[in-house]
């Protein structure tokens, strides 16, 4: 009995945690009395069913879907680019020897701990010296370095092997050789893991469109829909929808790696 | 397996359609305004009763801007619907204008508008000041409302709206049939080292499908495309069905 209650109560929060994404779910097929003022949380069913948000969001305002293809570019390309940083910046902090190594980590460290809004206007002010502001450069170059996926990388390379690298490097001198063929392999559960967190990061990404972008045509979908500008409550609600199936695909990709990659970072 | 065989089935699915409104929700979305055709407004000669000169009497002629009948609406037949081409489309906006004799399926306009405005003769369905319109000629699917519009009878214009309808309807099930053999040949001969080839060919052929239904396919104007997303737009659209 006791058993069953501590169940119950724990498919209700799970519930509570769902109610938000099934409630936009729902309610995106809902007619347009969303917009009249009658939009509920209590009322868990729209008043009637249609595809007038999509309709509306899809093709009367079709210039959406240049900002879902925005979405793609820099969420794809930032999470890309970031891992080909990550790699060799992970190896070095967790096989190479060097000075200062273990203060410059805390440093990386630091840098992740802070919040968004600390570093924003110090990049704000860099792109802007280097006339990037309000390019696509402006969100994917600052990106690509955002240090979380490096502390992950190193976290799990510390874990590996040494005497593989040791037997590796009797065989070759090239640094890169061995984190290629050799590293590498042994981390794709964890870089699949990685790249799931990062794209879906960048995919949610809002402040960085709101301050570094101005131009509308140049804005993923998450600043558009997080402002809502020119958009009805219906047409918010399909957007949504629409910009949650690329993350629930990359989940139906990537599940397994994730779950095997968190259980063997210890996180 | 089985929910990596999902996920391959939503991101095609997914990615084709974004990929497929991407190129055409544009033109999706110019179905859905009304088409109007306009005509200028001019001056024309309005008989001006006689004038005799030696004994001969003469027809005097007196020239003014004229608008077409048909351009005439509202509940004392004295407003009109002008064009205003802007770089965000072509607008409605209403006039209203004093009017003088008619003569020739003309009426004289003595103020309220200048002459070269392009005024709506007639519409695809029913239009409003300030809305969103695209210019086009007189074609049946125009006749046709504007006919029902003033009452007048329908039968040669619904006639043809029909068979076109029907040509729409035998365009739409053969890309859909064409499809399904396109689909079954993919799945028989994109094996093996070939697999890779499936979701291109399809998605390039949904490509091509809607190429050829946007150049073939002629919705009647009054099945408004905007009311096929709810069971209601249906109805309406039935019941305004030409046929």
């Amino acid at each position: 009995m006791k058993k069953f209650l501590v169940k119950s109560v724990l498919v209700l929060c799970a519930l509570l945690f769902l109610l938000p994404i099934l409630l936009t779910v729902v309610h995106s097929f809902g007619t347009q009395s969303v917009d009249e003022g009658n939009f509920r949380l209590t009322s868990l069913m729209p008043s009637g069913f249609s595809l007038v948000g999509y309709y509306d969001l899809l093709i009367e305002h079709f210039y959406v879907l240049r900002n879902f293809w925005n979405s793609v570019f820099y969420a794809g390309s930032i999470t890309c680019l970031n891992i080909a940083v990550s790699v060799p910046a992970a190896y070095a902090f967790s096989q190479a020897k060097f000075k200062g190594k273990e203060l410059l980590f805390f440093f990386y460290i630091m840098l992740m701990m802070m919040p968004l809004q600390v570093t924003l206007l110090p990049n704000y002010i860099g792109l802007r010296d280097m006339k990037l502001l309000d390019t696509p450069f402006a969100i994917v170059l600052p990106s690509i370095f955002a240090p979380f996926s490096v502390f992950l990388l190193t976290q799990y390379m510390k874990g590996l092997e040494q005497s593989y690298v040791e037997a590796a490097l009797l065989e070759t001198k090239s640094v890169f050789r061995i984190m290629l063929q050799m590293i590498v392999p042994q981390l794709r559960t964890c870089i699949l893991a990685v790249f799931v967190f990062v794209f879906a990061e960048y995919w949610n990404m809002v402040e960085q469109a709101d301050i570094y972008l101005k131009r509308e045509t140049l804005k993923p979908l998450s600043g558009l829909l997080a402002i809502g500008e020119g958009l009805t409550t219906s047409e918010v609600l399909a957007g949504s929808v629409i910009f949650m199936i690329p993350i629930v695909i990359l989940y139906l990709y990537f599940h397994d790696s994730l779950e095997v990659g968190l259980e063997s970072m210890k996180l | 397996m089985k929910t990596k065989k999902a996920a391959d089935i939503i991101f095609a699915v997914f990615f084709t359609i974004m990929l497929l409104l991407t190129l055409f929700a544009e033109d999706l979305y110019c179905l859905t305004l009304p088409k109007v055709a306009v005509e200028a407004v001019e001056r024309r000669g309005f008989p001006d009763g006689t004038i005799e000169t030696d004994g001969v009497v003469y027809d005097k002629w007196r020239t003014v801007p004229a608008v077409p009948k048909a351009a005439l609406r509202g509940d004392f037949g004295d407003m009109v619907y002008a064009v205003n081409e802007t770089e965000d489309g072509t607008f409605l906006v209403e006039y209203y204008i004093v009017t003088g004799e008619e003569a020739e399926g003309y009426v004289e306009v003595k103020s309220g508008i200048f002459t070269k405005t392009k005024v709506v003769v007639g519409s695809d369905r029913d239009i409003y000041g300030g809305q969103r319109v695209l210019l086009t000629e007189m074609n049946e699917s125009v006749a046709l409302h504007t006919a029902r519009e003033r009452g007048e009878d329908i039968t040669s214009h619904a006639a043809v709206m029909g068979n076109r309808l029907k040509i729409d309807i035998l365009c739409v099930v053969g890309a859909a049939l064409t499809t399904v053999g396109v689909v079954v040949l993919c799945n028989r001969f994109c094996k093996g080292r070939w697999r890779f080839a499936k979701v291109p060919v399809l998605i390039l052929w949904c490509i091509l499908v809607c190429l050829f239904l946007r150049a073939t396919v002629l919705l009647p104007g009054e099945w408004i495309p905007g009311k096929l997303i709810d069971w209601n737009g249906w109805k309406v659209n039935m019941e305004r069905f030409p046929i």
